[in-house]
């Protein structure tokens, strides 16, 4: 048994694959940034996963452009025949939080707006729909749309339960961190309530870990590590992947005081998330190539995760990872089996196929 | 470092590039040796696809040394801390190469460039670190390296003999190879003392080991005493002393010869996948002390005092006793031979009796004899002439020799050990001579199958009524044109037997004229010498090889097939095909003196022909043969009521519209084995008793088929039952 973990090329945009053995699929929100110019290397993601006709379970973190670009062009949507022609692809389970699902600072035919419209939709029709965290506003929402709780609860999911997947209960388990219902209310940066899960993974006696962050801020993670440790949660912190939060942003870290000019010096909190790495662990951050001058992602950050994990960690910027032969970035894919993840090298033939020859023909 | 303009090999220069090209590798340094004609790469190559938790640690950069040679499988060094793993060969002074390929260059040297080189030792360093480098079906490896140097040996003959083994040097173009020959024959070969050490541990590392160069060397490589196994096998050897007849046929009682023995190690080892299942098999390594047996026992500690040898002190120089690897290879058995070929069945060991080994049949047999397969009676009074050389698998040594005789000897030239002879006898005689008959049956009733591949159609119905008893016979043969083959092959329980399959057969060609047409039709014979029957067939020895191998497939098969069956493989162009028809039982009835066997499936076509008609009668012409020596009758077909028959309630009268042509056609197809052989005609009621007018007819059959010195035949045929009448004159 293995699955397979692909981190796209976005710039600083995310979008995450998990394939699991059964060919269910699981995307952690869609980030469409190739505006179809030739310079732009961010890869095209509605060609990339256009052969994939339904998702087992569709998640976005959070209601930013660059976690849901282009969604409402790719998914059917049951909520408006406009988006349900047959080439698109169906979502079998669609995952927001409240925040994402009550959210009104949005910008009309923006794609998060649209998602957030099916988020209510499959909630008011009781099917679908997994809704992470349950603050009062939701109970508001719910009675203006006169839908009793009780008849929806079981769609509702809280911090510190484990989600089991049908079907696939015996290769994945899913433990939901965040968001926190307090943290839902009156939301004012869209980032705060994102989702955060840890994915364990199941293969033969080896447990694999993934953290998924979105782009939660280091005063979530420090909430996460508290709640977890007084919970005896610790182990749903352990990672074997690290999705870098928020593009590799500082702010995934700690709050940047002037003297941070080389590493900025994570919180105490998140320096011991960052402990929780296994042997050889990979970190991932989908953002562009990092320099001095980018912002996000921070050269401070980088230093920073660098830093504070073991020398066998490695971490991955997803527009600096290039085949060996090709100057455009390629998707990061890890296979995860019983020897736990392996970082797969796309060889010569597939690199050189999978894009365009160069030009032919006699030009005058 | 203008790296490419100091090399001068071709091909350290392609890595070169290959490596600046793809950034999969750097280069870290060169050496060269002109006068040694190889250069030397230091890389340091991207290990790609390592897992989290690789079984073996192989590092993200892993440094090695290619040793390239021109026209050479470049050599590739690894770190000398790299953990020993499969495919790895490590040598004494702790060099270490990779095993990257399990064929030979020149196998690979059509699609060998650098970048498959390269990827190749990629390839190597991911697979090692997932411990997926040695895939499931590969055989395991071997304990130690392998070298130029082999034994011959009957490995297991040697458990409970003398402790001395003799062999016989041959040189051959890669190398050294002793062959065992037996020890009495004193007149060549080298004579050996012989020790062998079974280490008792499974080893389920799959490592190939560092190659000793020492008995203290050979000793370290096992976690066990083997020299101390060693010390005890010592004084068996001087034993040979107490025993004069072998003393004096291996040393003619000659001290001296004794203590100048050489001696042979063989060390076997058993090794197993994994913990949890049993050894694959005994690995055998052989090794040649480098002195003699004195030498040997002295630095043991053994002196000797008067005719004894005394142990005197422990071994000392271990360090210092050179020995020598060789190979070990296996005389082949039949055991291995069936392995080989994938023989082994429930009957690979049975008792077989052929007879005939001419073409097709010494071709059938040299196919069961390679595969190890049975014990073979072969029976064939015929000699080997010039002629038969081009489709016989016999040669020109065996002309004038009885072919069965000399089959025996091709066999035990494959076999040579009697003990496991795939022969149990051979018989020169006509197997028509009656007063051979009791040696046959014996064969024969011992024997799991009685092949008949004498091309006879005479030999095929006495062996099937005189000789096979319970014992299933099959017979194979060619058409004349040597297009086909066909094979006749019992049920088990021999309910159908071989003269019933052969009117079937004849059936066959009958009903399918159109593929048929020129079945058993030839002009094809040639004069092998100036008498009138010394004639042979014209046709190609590849077809011969083609229905050989089909033959011997078909006996192995028969194995798992209890049915009876009938192939015909017919070759087409560079194609062969094929037709399987399921054998078809008779029924026997008897009348006067004769039998008669009919086709189930005519008996069922009377009744539908007679019901069609009524309530007028019908009738029309029996095709069938006769056997006059057993006075059989076969009928095989009939056809039906030629139109100009005249059909009422009481009366038949069979017209002859057509029906000299049918016959004709019958006769020319089936080569005169099918013909009329008398009328049938049904009763309106269920009696089928001979009326008046049947007496009649009955008598114009009898006088017809007299003139062709037959019996006449005549069926009626009721309601539920029909009867048959033959009369002769």
């Amino acid at each position: 048994m293995s699955q397979k973990l692909t981190f796209y090329p976005l710039g600083n945009a995310e979008t995450c694959l998990l394939e699991l053995s059964n060919e269910d699929k699981f995307l952690f929100d869609y980030a469409a940034m190739n505006d179809g110019s030739a310079t732009d290397e961010r890869i095209d993601i509605k060609q990339e996963l256009s052969g994939i006709s339904e998702f087992k379970v569709v998640m976005f973190s959070h209601a930013h452009d660059d976690h849901t670009k282009g969604a409402s062009d790719f998914f059917y949507l049951d909520h408006a025949i406009k988006y349900q022609s047959e080439d698109r692809a169906k979502i079998n389970e669609l995952w927001v939080s409240s925040a994402f699902l009550l959210e009104t600072d949005l910008e009309n035919g923006a794609d998060a707006k649209i998602i957030r419209n099916e988020a209510q939709y499959r909630l008011k029709e009781g099917y679908g729909i997994k809704i992470f965290a349950a603050p009062d506003s939701l109970s508001s929402w719910l009675e203006a749309h006169e839908i009793e709780y009780d008849d929806i609860k079981h769609l509702v999911v809280h911090a510190g339960e484990i989600i089991e997947i049908e079907g696939a209960e015996d290769e994945v388990q899913v433990f939901v961190h965040a968001p926190f219902s307090e943290d839902s209310e009156e939301v004012q940066d869209k980032n705060d309530p994102s989702i955060v899960l840890q994915i364990r993974l199941f293969n033969d006696d080896r447990k694999t870990n993934i953290l998924m962050t979105g782009d939660t801020p280091y005063k979530i993670l420090d909430k996460i590590v508290d709640i977890s440790k007084a919970n005896g949660n610790e182990d749903y912190l352990i990672w074997d992947i690290y999705d870098i939060p928020h593009h590799c942003s500082h702010t995934g870290l700690n709050k940047k005081e002037e003297k941070d000019t080389f590493r900025i010096t994570p919180t105490e909190n998140v320096q011991w998330i960052l402990q929780q790495a296994q042997q050889n662990a990979m970190m991932v951050a989908s953002c562009v190539k990092i320099t001095e001058e980018t912002s996000p992602p921070h050269i401070i950050a980088k230093r920073a995760y660098e830093f504070y994990t073991s020398s066998d960690v490695k971490l991955m910027v997803t527009m600096e990872h290039t085949s060996l032969e090709s100057s455009k970035p390629t998707p990061i894919v890890f296979e995860i089996d019983k020897l736990g993840i392996t970082l797969k090298s796309e060889n010569i033939q597939a690199a050189y196929l999978k894009k365009s020859a160069p030009r032919a023909g006699y030009e005058l | 470092m203008n790296t490419l303009a100091s090399l001068q090999l071709a091909f350290s220069k392609e890595i070169v590039f290959s490596l600046e090209r793809t950034g999969i590798g750097k280069v870290i340094s060169i050496s060269t040796a002109p006068e040694h004609g190889w250069e030397l790469l230091e890389v340091d190559i991207i290990a790609i696809e390592l897992p989290q938790y690789p079984v073996f640690p192989v590092k993200a950069i892993e440094r090695i040394k290619i040793k390239i040679i021109d026209d050479c499988l470049p050599e590739v060094f690894c770190r000398q801390d790299f953990p020993v793993v499969p495919h790895l060969n490590v040598y004494e002074n702790g060099d270490k190469t990779l095993c990257l390929f399990d064929v030979a260059f020149h196998d690979i040297k059509y699609m060998f460039n650098a970048s498959m080189f390269i990827n190749r030792i990629i390839y190597w360093f991911s697979k090692t670190a997932r411990g997926e480098l040695h895939q499931p079906d590969q055989p395991l490896e071997p304990f130690f390296p392998s070298v130029r140097e082999s034994v011959i040996l009957n490995v297991n003959e040697h458990t409970n003999k003398l402790p001395f083994i003799r062999f016989e040097e041959i040189t051959t173009s890669s190398g050294r190879l002793l062959t065992e020959i037996p020890l009495k024959e004193t007149e060549r070969g080298k004579l050996f003392a012989y020790l062998r050490i079974d280490i008792k541990k499974h080893y389920i590392d799959n490592i190939i080991n560092s190659l000793p160069q020492t008995l203290l060397g050979l000793n370290d490589a096992f976690g066990e005493d083997i020299l101390k196994e060693i010390d005890q096998c010592i004084l068996p050897i001087w034993e040979i002393k107490q025993n004069p007849k072998e003393y004096m046929l291996l040393f003619e009682q000659k001290e001296t010869e004794l203590k100048n023995c050489s001696i042979m190690l063989l060390v076997s080892i058993s090794r197993a996948r994994s913990p949890e299942v049993d050894p694959e098999h005994l690995e055998f390594k052989a090794f040649t002390i480098e002195t003699t047996f004195q030498t040997l026992y002295q630095a043991f500690g053994y002196y000797k005092e008067g005719a004894k040898l005394v142990k005197k002190h422990n071994l000392v120089n271990a360090h210092e006793i050179m020995i020598m690897q060789h190979e070990v290879l296996c005389h082949l058995n039949r055991n291995f031979a069936q392995v080989l070929n994938e023989a082994k069945d429930a009957n690979c060991d049975s008792n077989f009796v052929q007879i005939g080994v001419g073409a097709l049949g010494s071709q059938i047999a040299n196919n069961c004899i390679r595969s190890g397969y049975g014990k073979w009676t072969y029976i064939d009074p015929d000699v080997v002439y010039p002629h038969n050389l081009s489709r016989h698998c016999l040669n020109v040594a065996d002309i004038g020799q009885n072919k069965a005789k000399s089959m025996s000897l091709y066999a035990e030239s494959i076999f040579p050990d009697k003990a496991d002879s795939c022969i149990n006898a051979v018989m020169e005689t006509n197997i028509l001579s009656p007063e051979s008959k009791s040696a046959y049956s014996d064969a024969i009733g011992n024997a799991k199958m009685l092949i008949d591949t004498s091309a006879s159609v005479a030999v095929e119905r006495y062996v099937c009524h005189e000789l096979a008893r319970n014992t299933r016979c099959v017979s194979f043969f060619m058409n004349p044109s040597g297009s086909c083959a066909v094979m006749l092959l019992e049920d088990e329980g021999r309910e159908i037997t071989l003269d019933i399959l052969e009117m079937q057969y004849y059936n066959l060609l009958k009903n399918n004229p159109k593929y048929f047409f020129d079945h058993l039709k030839s002009e094809r014979r040639v004069i092998y010498s100036s008498s009138c029957r010394s004639t042979s067939l014209k046709y190609p020895q590849d077809n011969m090889a083609i229905f050989s191998g089909l033959c011997s497939k078909a006996i192995k098969d028969a194995a798992n097939n209890f049915k009876g069956l009938i192939a015909i493989w017919k070759i087409d162009g560079l194609a062969i095909d094929s037709k399987i028809y399921s054998a078809e039982p008779y029924k026997n009835y008897t009348y006067s003196n004769w039998t008669i066997k009919v086709a189930h499936q005519v008996e069922t076509k009377f009744y539908v022909n007679r019901k069609r008609k009524l309530p007028c009668e019908t009738g029309g012409v029996l095709i069938g043969s006769y056997d006059y020596e057993r006075k059989i009758c076969y009928i095989v077909d009939f056809i039906s009521s030629p139109e100009d028959s005249i059909e009422s309630p009481y009366s038949y009268i069979r017209g002859s519209k057509g029906l000299l042509q049918k016959i004709r056609r019958i006769e020319d197809i089936t080569a005169g084995n099918l013909g009329y052989v008398g009328e049938w005609h049904s009763h309106p009621n269920d009696s089928t008793e001979q009326s008046q007018d049947d007496k009649t007819l009955m008598k114009s059959i009898v006088d017809y088929n007299a003139t062709q010195s037959c019996p006449g035949c005549m069926v009626i045929v009721g309601e539920t039952h029909f009867s048959v009448y033959i009369e002769e004159i």
